[in-house]
């Protein structure tokens, strides 16, 4: 079974995830429309498009956060370094989204210490073999987020105590504690100042060297610096996808044209 | 400035409404504080003399054979040549109990405790002493031979026919047991079941799951004395448990305050974000792992605080209690969940409904310590709830 999955996926070297024709319902509500997708590897794809036309359930499909979803029925495939999540039953959902992590629109840390909020995971996996190695894991991600030198002499306060773009850096150590190689965003920083927003920005693009990254943003602008692809939704189906500077400076569809200059979201 | 001018009339229109609203509000919070008021300085007023207990000093001069001749000749020497209805009346000074409880084995001054009689015209709330007992009760007064002490007793004693030696120990312990039993039953199946229905929702559309909702929504209102007749009906006549005893009323009072608890701790699992699940999951935490590491504790604060609410509550029930047998005289604080019991609010209905005055004080004050402990639980679960509330943002 496993084997015919590989073959039906034609996976080129440097691409991460490959998604076919996906049909997501939300009960009679059809929400993504035959969706397909190539995602490479180190590379930071954005998902565009007005409000509802399914970027987050796109999104949610790829590390089956859909699950937890009552009514929500997925069909099609999405191949994972060549592996359907969904066909072989993957054994173990679990470490699937420990290997795809998710970092969510509102910044959502647990009601704990900064500490504990990034050793969450690494307990969670039983990923350390002592207290000092937890430590050495935590400090890390903390560091891949920029957050070390903010946070480094308390520790121990609770998270709550940071401002919103300190906590959504939180909330991508977190995500990296667990040694994901997939970092799925979903419009990370829409709750956050410019300059916040700014640091994420640097922090994605610092990211993208170690992790394949895929997020969701309204902001244009934002699409436009940081991805190098961009995908454009629209009604549930995927218009449009091509390397960012062709989809901002001369895309094919003329909705997608109407969209990225601003015509209407 | 004409709309000024008509603001004006609304607003003056609606002040005089808002006034006389406020005035209706304030007058009724001052009136229930003045009744509140009353309530408590009655009751404090009442029972007040519960806490002190009248004793007589008697010098025993020759041991007798037995403690009840060494104290009734002691009583008699207080009399110079005592006819028999003297003698009689001296007898009556004393509390019956002594003669079991004081054990006299040399001569010497030995304080006991004074009769219900002596006991309430001390405290000077009746007088039922005859012309002779009441010469020699002053007496004694003025020598210091009889007077008041705190009652030690009335915390250490069990419930007794006698007003003067009755106290609220054997209640308290049988209110513990009871109470500690009802807990330990109705927390963890009422925590699972909360956690079930919230955290654990696909079989939605299971019987078992609406069976659940309709039970614990109706269930909540059903008065409890329908406990009282559940509890008789499975526990004593289908299980065989023993009549009486704090393992069938805390089963019984377990029963009654798990709706309350489900209620409160589905309410506490419902205010933890949505947000703090998603993130638990995507880290790839299976279903059970993120309602046991992040939900249940993000939710503690409001469980704990509702299964306090519900456990006040259970301690001041009754009338479940009566149906299960509860209502024993208990004269020994029960040593086991299997032995014969009684709690608090049913002493203080056992203690109401005795004939002798020297009850009603006791009433009261056992009243006024249910209260206490009430009042105590429910400032416990307030101060935890401040203090450990999580400010979701
Ligand atoms: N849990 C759900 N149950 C039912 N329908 C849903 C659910 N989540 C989303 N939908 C529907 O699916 C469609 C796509 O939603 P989705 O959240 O993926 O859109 P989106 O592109 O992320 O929108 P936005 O930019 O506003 O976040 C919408 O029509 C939405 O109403
Ligand atoms: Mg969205």
């Amino acid at each position: 079974m496993e084997i015919e999955t590989r073959n039906t996926l034609t996976l080129t070297k440097s691409q991460k995830i490959e998604v076919r024709n996906l049909n997501i319902w939300y009960g009679d509500a059809h929400a993504i429309k035959d969706a397909s997708l190539k995602i490479r590897k180190n590379n930071v794809t954005a998902l565009i498009g007005p409000s509802g036309c399914g970027k987050s359930t796109f999104l949610r499909a790829l590390n089956r956060m859909n699950d937890f979803i009552d009514d929500c029925v997925t069909k099609g495939s999405v191949g994972i370094d060549g592996t359907d999540i969904y066909r072989t039953q993957y054994t173990n959902v679990n470490n699937l989204r420990k290997s795809v992590g998710m970092v969510f629109q509102k910044p959502n840390p647990f009601p704990k210490s900064i500490y504990e909020n990034v050793a969450y995971g690494p307990q969670l996996h039983r990923m350390h073999e002592s207290k000092a190695h937890l430590d050495e894991i935590v400090k890390n991600s903390l560091q891949k987020a920029n957050l070390w030198d903010e946070v480094k002499n308390r520790l121990t306060s609770e998270a709550f105590s940071l401002s919103g773009g300190q906590q959504q850096r939180l909330c991508i150590a977190r995500t990296l504690a667990v040694d994901p190689q997939v970092v799925l965003l979903d419009e990370p920083c829409s709750a956050l100042d410019p300059i916040s927003t700014n640091a994420i920005e640097q922090l994605i693009l610092e990211l993208k060297k170690s992790y394949t990254i895929v997020m969701v943003t309204y902001n244009m602008q934002q699409a436009k610096r940081i991805s190098d692809t961009t995908a454009y939704f629209h009604l549930g189906e995927i218009v449009e996808v091509g390397a960012t500077k062709k989809i901002f400076g001369n895309p094919n569809h003329r909705s997608t044209r109407a969209y990225v200059s601003g015509e209407f979201g | 400035m004409q709309s000024t001018d008509l603001d004006n009339k609304i607003t003056g229109r609606r002040r005089v409404v808002q006034k006389s609203l406020e005035y209706a509000c304030y007058s009724a919070v001052t009136l229930t504080a003045i009744l509140m008021i009353i309530f408590f300085a009655t009751l404090g007023y009442r029972g007040i003399g519960a806490f002190t207990q009248t004793k007589i000093e008697v010098d025993v001069v020759e041991v007798q054979s037995t403690s009840k001749k060494s104290i009734n000749e002691a009583m008699y020497r207080l009399v110079k040549e005592p006819d028999r209805t003297t003698k009689k009346g001296l007898r009556q000074l004393v509390t019956p109990n002594a003669y079991s409880t004081i054990d006299i084995t040399e001569a010497g001054t030995y304080v006991l405790v004074a009769h219900t009689n002596v006991d309430m015209y001390v405290k000077g709330v009746y007088d039922k002493l005859t012309d002779s007992q009441r010469e020699i009760v002053d007496i004694l007064i003025s020598d210091g031979k009889i007077y008041r002490t705190w009652n030690w007793s009335f915390w250490t004693n069990s419930d007794s026919r006698s007003p003067e030696i009755a106290g609220i120990w054997g209640a308290m312990v049988g209110t513990f047991y009871t109470i500690g039993l009802a807990l330990i039953f109705a927390f963890p199946i009422g925590v699972g079941c909360a956690t079930y229905m919230e955290e654990f929702p696909k079989k939605r559309n299971s019987w078992a799951y609406d069976f659940m909702e309709i039970n614990i929504n109706n269930l909540a209102a059903v008065p409890s004395i329908v406990y009282g007749l559940l509890g008789l009906a499975v526990f004593i006549q289908f299980f065989g448990m023993p009549r009486s005893a704090s393992l069938v009323g805390g089963l019984t009072l377990g029963i009654l305050t798990l709706p309350t608890i489900v209620i409160a701790c589905r309410t506490a699992l419902r205010t933890v974000p949505q947000s703090v699940r998603d993130a638990s999951n995507g880290l790839g935490a299976s279903r059970l792992q993120t309602t046991m590491y992040q939900v249940l504790p993000a939710a503690l604060p409001g469980i704990i605080t509702g299964t306090i609410i519900g456990i006040a509550r259970a301690i001041g029930e009754s009338a479940p209690l009566l149906m299960i047998g509860m209502v024993a005289f208990i004269l020994t604080a029960p040593t086991s969940i299997l032995d014969p019991a009684t709690s608090l609010p049913v002493q203080i209905y056992l203690w109401a409904d005795s004939p002798e005055r020297g009850f009603a004080e006791k009433t009261s004050a056992a009243i006024l310590i249910l209260l206490l402990i009430l009042v105590t639980l429910n400032l416990l679960a307030i101060w935890l709830r401040k203090r450990f509330e999580i400010k979701w943002k």
